[in-house]
């Protein structure tokens, strides 16, 4: 059977793409892999299109069995990967590159471990992973329980078939893991300033002075921060709640609680919260990679900037490694 | 810029803000609908919009966006913008249990509102709602038109869990809770039908600037109805 079987699942590995935008109105976010970036690279390295499905681990990486020869890359966090022969002759494990596209033969199992670098790794696997395409899209809606395979994340035994939209697979794993390098791991995440009425000045400045630390309470709905030295409490008893507005993907909000929420990939649509900032696109893959205990801050650029440093790390990525 | 009716604003470099209004008026909301309405016809790179209250928000794909033409694109569309183009309502009837363990916070709330249990739905089947819009999670209809009188505080605790077909209140506000999820809603009744399934061709099952009326259904036929949902699903 063409197919993949997950052994082990890892804390929580997902089926995703690139979401499906578009259906905000029906309180829907775009959702799809939380680094979009490395889901992109994974899928050029083994010649799919950038938007097919593959697997989205989180923290602890996971393990799959091939019951056919495949082309696969791992990107995203950095882990180890080792494919090794599940019984039979031949048997043995051999290390396999983070960032480069490998060949595994049918049987061969494909491990990713412990991701040591960011919070999510990927498995993109050539020809793109199978599930029933819902509202747009493969991806699964861990917020709204709908999407990938049966709305929900993989369990031991899991099969998901392999899809026949073959390309050619791609050599560029050096300069591969060199984008992700550059693009993922910093502890600054690009932002645009937003003019928040009601919140207290002395909270905008502490927000863009900070150096925050990602919590554990983090996912892909949204990361939370905390900071020290703000009197938080009182200065933004006076902001309060507003009336509920739309929300984007990377909107910095202020709760009462004083310490900020980054909206990640499944945010809610709309929210009554003051947003300060919205992290720039550029850097949100870097978002997506933020887990806990990771230090970040945010640097304000304006929204010509925001647009010129994606249009040119974007130019940057397709002459490096070109899409199909 | 924009005419009085309306201001854009853009609030990310990929995010355009149409503010509508500065209150929770029926004026702004039904703006806010004849936008959306108008902005499904303009092709200028928009990739979302997100209504709510008093607004707007467009995302674009900021690799494709021409600041200057996406401005113009949203004005032209807007323009003359009245609160006379929303177009047909639609009527949408949710049948509510509001017996038993159905609705497990209406004796505290008729105490708390000294209104009796039956007072408290007649009141609350009696009134007509609209759909503000649909936002925060999948299918969650933001509902106005609650009558006054049964506007009541959030629990103090909330609950770990609520089933999904929740009907509840919050403060002026009442809604249904499309999936099971933690929440501090008084919980008055609860509906067999699945407000949002994303299989379906139209996933939610209501829509902003629906009219809705919740129409009571006993313990006996609630029951059915969750019955054959589940035989369905089989």
């Amino acid at each position: 059977m063409n197919a993949v079987r997950v052994i082990q699942p890892g804390m929580m590995t997902t089926v995703q793409d690139l979401g499906r935008p578009g259906q905000s109105r029906l309180g829907v976010a775009r959702g799809g892999a939380a680094d979009a970036l490395s889901l992109r690279l994974g899928n050029r390295l083994v010649g799919n299109a950038d938007g097919a499905a593959g697997l989205e681990m989180t923290v602890m990486g996971g393990e799959f069995e091939f019951e056919r020869a495949a082309v696969v890359a791992v990107t995203g966090g950095v882990a180890e990967v080792e494919v090794t022969r599940s019984g039979g002759s031949g048997g043995g494990e051999r290390r396999a590159p983070w960032a480069g596209a490998f060949a595994v033969r049918s049987g061969d199992r494909v491990r990713v471990g412990p991701v040591r670098r960011g919070v999510r790794a990927y498995v993109c696997v050539a020809g793109g992973l199978e599930a029933a395409v819902c509202m747009g899209s493969r991806s699964t809606s861990i917020a709204g329980g709908f999407g990938g395979l049966q709305g929900r994340s993989l369990r031991v035994g899991d099969v998901l078939a392999i899809g026949d939209d073959v390309g050619v697979a791609r050599a560029e794993g050096e300069l591969a893991a060199a984008i992700l390098e550059r693009a993922l791991f910093g502890n600054v995440l690009r932002a645009c300033a937003l003019e928040a009425s009601g919140v207290d000045p002395k909270v905008i400045l502490w927000v863009w002075s900070m150096t925050f630390l990602v919590e554990s309470n983090s996912d892909r709905m949204g990361v939370r921060l905390r900071g020290a030295g703000v009197e938080s409490g009182a200065s933004l008893e006076a902001s309060g709640r507003m009336i509920s507005e739309g929300m984007m993907h990377g909107a910095v909000q202020m709760p009462q609680s004083g310490m900020p929420i980054v909206l990640g990939v499944e945010h809610p649509t709309t929210g009554g919260y003051p947003v300060v900032a919205c992290v720039a696109a550029v850097d949100l893959p870097a978002l997506g990679q933020c887990g806990p205990g990771r230090a970040i801050r945010f640097a304000k650029v304006d929204h010509a900037t925001a647009r010129g440093e994606l249009a040119e790390f974007e130019a940057r990525l397709n002459a490096e490694v070109p899409g199909r | 810029m924009g005419d009085d009716r309306f201001n854009l604003r853009w609030v990310s470099e990929r995010h355009l803000r149409i503010g509508l209004g500065d209150d929770m008026t029926n004026e702004t909301q039904r703006a806010v609908w004849a936008a959306c309405q108008r902005l499904r016809a303009v092709n200028a790179g928009i990739v979302d919009f997100t209504p709510a209250y008093t607004s707007v928000l467009v995302a674009f794909d900021p690799l494709t966006l021409d600041v200057g033409a996406a401005e113009d694109a949203v004005a032209r569309a807007l323009e003359g913008l009245g609160a006379m183009d929303e177009g047909p309502q639609r009527g949408v009837e949710i049948a509510v249990c509001y017996e038993g363990v159905c609705g497990p916070d209406l004796e505290e709330m008729s105490r708390l509102l000294g209104l009796s249990s039956a007072e408290i739905v007649a009141r609350h089947t009696g009134a007509t709602y609209s759909v503000s819009f649909i936002g925060f999670a999948p299918g969650f209809a933001y509902l106005s038109g609650l009558p006054k009188e049964l506007a009541v505080a959030r629990l103090a605790v909330p609950r770990t869990a609520v089933p999904a077909g929740s009907v509840g209140i919050a403060g002026e506000q009442t809604g249904v809770y499309p999936r099971a999820t933690p929440g501090g809603w008084r919980l008055i009744g609860r509906t067999p039908m699945v407000m949002f399934d994303a299989s379906r061709e139209d996933p939610s099952m209501l829509e902003m600037g629906d009219e809705v009326r919740f129409v009571p259904m006993g313990l006996a036929a609630f029951e059915a109805a969750m019955a054959a949902r589940t035989e369905g699903a089989r």
